[in-house]
């Protein structure tokens, strides 16, 4: 099974190396968004099993992202990523519907690992 | 709020004063994804001295949010013999991101070691917002250090100054 994965940053670097980490063949790259608009057009026409949300974006941030994911995608799953790591970010984005939240930079490992234990859960439920 | 702070009248376990908690704050080195790497090359200081943006400088400006208020500016100094237009969208995008990861590991640091909760927003390389901020400079308290990116076997120099009010 190849899980489907949506990018979302305003950085073109940060995006580009999220998806330069995600080449093994069982991960597909649906899109990469640089706003939560984008990523909301692109979600509505292709299913994710996951979405990589950075928090830090202008006009709407990932927080509220992950939020609208949460009530209307309801099986896509949501890693937050942020440079600012304080325990109020990160419980905020625990709150918003996030099952897991990297400090960049991040290693290669750590994504996977991530990625791969939250949907290994989803596919036990 | 800086006032106050200066002299350790918040509630927060503050140790020293906010000059050397800020300076503890600074990341010595960062790998930036393997691409690249920031190295501490001046330590934080607190000046009085404000140079603006020079005519090689590639300019990035922050807006604070918290404890700590006001802007950060960012300039990377564009040396032509490493950049030049074919490998300038890599190194701006890189430069944007490194230092986007460099202040949030610093806020991040603070909040670890003195509890000041600060954010920052997003990136913005608006010149005419960088020009109105680099105006009221006087206005603010200002911090330095200057980190080296590294990448492609190339050096280049980083400034970063807090404005803060």
């Amino acid at each position: 099974m190849q899980y489907r994965i949506l990018i979302v940053d305003d950085s073109d670097f940060s995006r580009s190396t999220i998806a330069n980490m995600l080449t093994d063949e069982k991960y597909n790259v649906i899109g990469e968004a640089a706003s939560a608009k984008e990523a909301i057009n692109i979600l509505r026409d292709r299913k994710a099993h996951l979405v990589i949300i950075d928090i830090v974006m202008p006009e709407v941030s990932g927080i509220e992202l992950a939020e609208y994911i949460t009530e209307n995608f309801q099986n896509t799953s949501i890693i937050m990523i942020s440079s600012l790591a304080q325990e109020s970010i990160v419980i905020d984005s625990i709150s918003s519907g996030a099952s897991d939240f990297l400090q960049k930079p991040f290693s290669k490992e750590d994504l996977v690992t991530s990625i791969d234990k939250i949907l290994a859960d989803i596919q036990e439920e | 709020m800086l006032e106050s702070l200066k002299r350790n009248e918040i509630n927060a376990p503050l140790v020293g004063d906010l000059d050397s908690q800020l300076a503890a704050a600074v990341e010595k080195e960062m790998n930036i994804y393997n691409q690249a790497y920031l190295i501490e090359n001046t330590p934080l200081i607190h000046t009085e001295v404000f140079h603006k943006k020079t005519s090689q400088e590639v300019p990035l400006s922050f807006e604070l949010e918290g404890e700590l208020n006001g802007f950060i500016l960012c300039y990377l100094e564009a040396d032509p013999e490493v950049i030049n237009n074919k490998n300038y969208p890599f190194f701006q995008s890189l430069y944007i991101e490194s230092m986007n990861i460099a202040l949030g590991q610093f806020f991040t640091n603070l909040e670890r070691n003195s509890s000041l909760l600060t954010t920052i927003g997003h990136p913005d390389i608006n010149m005419k917002k960088i020009e109105m901020i680099e105006k009221l400079e006087k206005e603010f308290e200002k911090y330095t250090w200057n980190y080296k990116l590294v990448s492609q076997m190339r050096e280049l120099n980083c400034r970063i100054i807090f404005l803060l009010k």
